[in-house]
């Protein structure tokens, strides 16, 4: 296994990684875990393999990684859901409360986006998750459709999907802010 | 379905003016920090992990002992075919009676014998 290769390439993928979970989760802590948690199966299981192979590996791991989180955020919310008394029907929901309930990003980060960047960010976290992991491992990590396919888990021809529906979306949503 | 070359070269335009976007807004510097200390914990345990690779005679050992245990087990299901067994007693068991009575008949003509 050659470490420097690998020190490499998960330099080369952190912080796509990084903001790929962030997208996902909307959460820095909860996307730093996820990013540690498919760095550290990549190294301890994959490292022996040719590197050309990491990358689908890795965003495979990633992906799954996200997807358990999603379902242990979805029994979370039904186990509290339980015991969350109801509210009346017509109240109006905190805004405050909501702000603090909300998903955490570092208010430096938003701050040194450009416009352009922020309305493109959150256009893509309002993406199908589908959608936005076949656009952002196509488009922005270069892999190609058999990669991202193995990546995703499912057919390059549902990759094709998926990215053709993303680009058309953000297209529509984005024309009027993007440069 | 095929797509039309403007419409697949504007897309693929889109997207790389996506790419460059997203390129252009950097990591906040802690969390910048924090992956490079998960990469760097990530290498070094990719560098001290030592993957086992069993020899070459261990699954030639695992088929023979596999082997012998299905032999084995296959041997101990025979000791339980005991109507087989149980016959050949009851017939070896007739046959001996057989021999008796007719060690029995052969006392009785000798003893007619004696007695004539």
């Amino acid at each position: 296994m050659n470490a420097a290769a690998l020190d490499r390439f998960l330099a080369s993928v952190e912080g796509r990684a990084f903001r790929l979970a962030r997208y996902a989760v909307r959460d820095d802590d909860e996307a730093l875990d996820i990013v540690q948690d498919s760095m550290m199966t990549l190294a301890g299981k994959y490292a022996h393999k040719a590197e050309h192979e990491w990358a689908p590996l890795f965003f495979r791991i990633l992906h799954n990684r996200i997807r358990d989180w999603h379902r242990r955020a979805s029994v979370r919310r039904r186990v509290f859901a339980l015991f969350r008394p109801r509210a009346e029907s017509g109240q109006e929901l905190d805004p405050v409360q909501l702000a603090v309930d909300g998903p955490h990003v570092e208010p430096d980060h938003v701050n040194r986006m450009s416009a352009a960047a922020r309305r493109l960010e959150r256009c893509l976290t309002e993406l199908p998750v589908r959608q936005r992991e076949a656009f952002l491992l196509r488009a922005w990590e270069g892999l190609d459709v058999a990669q991202t396919a193995a990546a995703m888990g499912c057919s390059e021809g549902s990759v094709k999907t998926h990215y053709s529906r993303a680009v058309h979306r953000l297209r529509e949503q984005l024309k009027d802010d993007w440069p | 379905m095929t797509v039309p070359d403007d419409r697949q070269a504007s897309d693929d335009g889109f997207a790389q003016e996506v790419k460059r976007v997203l390129d252009g807004v950097p990591l906040d510097a802690e969390t910048a920090a924090r992956l490079a200390a998960v990469r760097r914990h990530a290498v070094e345990r990719a560098r001290t992990y030592v993957s086992y690779v069993p020899p070459r005679w261990v699954p030639v050992s695992a088929m023979a002992v596999t082997l012998v245990v299905l032999g084995t087990a296959l041997r101990v299901g025979d000791d339980h075919t005991l109507p087989v067994l149980e016959d050949d007693a009851l017939f070896a068991a007739a046959q001996e009676r057989e021999l008796l009575e007719e060690l029995e008949l052969l006392a009785y003509f000798d003893e007619l014998d004696h007695a004539g």
